[in-house]
């Protein structure tokens, strides 16, 4: 159900919603990974803090997500196809591809072939263990937090780095329950 | 194959992402500095003020690169003018509503907005919010842009309540000797 | 329709937000009434997915209606509750309930920049749209 028209939801949403400047938004993540840069101790300390940004990011965006989708993602297939076609077209105006998935149809990868986040940017050789997107991992593994799967996504090939394309890597460990315990049984 | 890099980017063409996406990303830079700051309001406008002057030199290229009748090297009245027209559409999609002189002092410059907008549209702290605007970070864009027009000044953001709306003013009170005979 | 309490509870049962709009309760009786209420609502999902012959993800029930109030709720995907209590009459709230999802928590809670997630929500301009909201359903509190 979700993969028919995720695509169509996607693009019905992006053109209802209110747009700002793609390069306000650039230069404005652009200037928060250099404050990191200068503030903390080293590049690896840079990548955790941007993944664990993107992860609280997550944690708020999906709410937004699921009050303007009405979705149900029976399967990790599901799951994909939404945040590939659906998420990455209503807040960013792209979309990308899903592919690479393994035998147990539990990791795969999505495909940036354009991303508004890197306009304008270029790493030179100083900074080339610096995973300039590890922001959007974090996002994606904050928001299915939220819908209770548990999940690893890493930056596994970045056009910053002379890559043809961005790839995330997305390795969905379990759908967990919910912690509330009644007081008395 | 040849890459696609920077360079080969077209310059005209006008991007957007989900006013939201920003939101989502300007919210946790807010966090971020709240942490850094020790919850102090001032030191968080000034980390604020920080991260958004780099933008003003990339958007006075960027803006007067497409629009032909930006010059770069111009007076401050026209400076002012400029970031009240071009780059406030540029950023905000709309001019802002109000460039004045403060009559008294005369090296000070307002730029208000009668709505709340993108950076303190949704902002609301626990107690009471007038202390705090994250507005903060686009007085460091306006800093920003004077500083590369050679005009050196200093922005704030301040609040002013009238009886219909929550005015958000920015302040430009220029250096003493950029005042002399720039205008 | 006349609209009693509001709660907003997470999917561990934290009450986010809670407002009394009938009457103001001591504090210690408005913890416990939180406290009842998510049990009683957790306990009835279960129920509701117990009974049910085919499996239920979210929301396995709407409403349900006592002598002398109803009660509706929408529960998200991520596990978020949104409930009201009204007086019986009123028709089903889903779509109210829905709208202060997408048009009042999404733009005036998450995208709040000091709002922290899963932290209770101290916004006075969520408080006061969802006041004014309550004021278009709720005719008798315009006076």
């Amino acid at each position: 159900m979700a993969r028919k028209s995720s695509q169509v939801q996607g693009e019905q949403i992006w053109n209802q919603s209110e747009k700002v400047n793609a390069e306000l938004f650039a230069f404005t993540y652009g200037s928060l990974v250099v404050k990191l840069i200068r503030e903390l101790e080293n590049i690896s300390e840079v990548n955790r803090q941007l993944e664990t940004m993107g992860y609280n990011i997550g944690l708020r965006l999906i709410d937004d997500f699921l009050s303007k989708n009405d979705v149900t993602c029976e399967t990790t297939k599901d799951t994909a196809e939404v945040i590939a076609k659906t998420g990455f077209r209503m807040y960013l105006g792209v979309t990308c591809d899903v592919t690479n998935w393994n035998a147990d149809e539990n990791e795969f990868s999505l495909i940036l072939a354009d991303n508004p986040l890197t306009e304008f940017v270029e790493l030179n050789e100083d900074y080339r263990d610096l995973k300039y997107l590890n922001l959007l991992c974090g996002v994606i593994r904050g928001a299915l937090e939220m819908v209770r799967i548990k999940s690893v996504c890493t930056l596994e090939r970045d056009s910053l780095k002379g890559d043809e394309f961005t790839e995330l890597r997305v390795v969905i460990k379990e759908k967990v329950q919910d912690e509330y315990e009644p007081d008395d049984d | 194959m040849k890459r696609t890099t920077v360079y080969d980017r077209n310059l005209k063409a006008k991007r957007e992402v989900s006013v939201s996406a920003f939101h989502f990303l300007f919210s946790e830079i807010v966090q971020y500095c709240l942490a850094k700051a020790n919850s102090d309001a001032q030191e968080l406008e000034r980390q604020l003020e920080e991260l958004g002057q780099p933008l003003g030199a990339k958007f006075l290229e960027l803006v007067c690169f497409r629009d032909r009748n930006s010059k770069k090297d111009i007076n401050i009245i026209e400076c002012l003018r400029f970031i009240h027209g071009p780059l406030w559409k540029t950023l905000f999609n709309k001019n802002a509503d109000e460039l004045e002189q403060n009559t008294e002092e005369h090296d000070t410059f307002m730029i208000s907005e009668k709505e709340p907008s993108l950076c303190n549209q949704f902002a609301c702290l626990p107690k009471g919010d007038d202390y705090l605007n994250c507005g903060a970070f686009v007085a460091g864009i306006i800093e920003g842009i004077l500083a590369s027009a050679n005009f050196p000044a200093k922005v704030s953001a301040i609040f002013k309540n009238d009886e219909e709306s929550r005015k958000t003013v920015f302040l430009v009170k220029f250096n003493s000797d950029t005042i002399d005979g720039n205008y | 329709m006349i609209i009693y309490d509001f709660y907003i509870f997470n999917n561990i049962g934290n009450c986010l937000f809670y407002i009394e709009l009938r009457g103001q309760r001591s504090e210690n009786k408005r913890e416990n009434k939180q406290k009842l209420m998510f049990g009683l609502i957790y306990t009835l999902k279960s129920f509701c997915r117990k009974f049910s012959p085919e499996p239920i993800s979210v929301s396995p029930f709407t409403s349900y209606v006592t002598d002398s109030y109803k009660l509706h709720i929408l529960e998200t995907h991520s596990g978020l509750n949104f409930i009201m209590i009204t007086d019986t009459n009123a028709p089903d709230q889903t779509s109210c309930l829905s709208y202060i999802y997408s048009n009042l928590f999404s733009p005036f809670v998450l995208r709040n920049p000091f709002y922290e997630p899963k932290k209770p929500i101290s916004s006075a301009v969520f408080r006061q749209k969802l006041l004014e909201h309550f004021d278009t359903l709720d005719s008798s509190r315009k006076a």
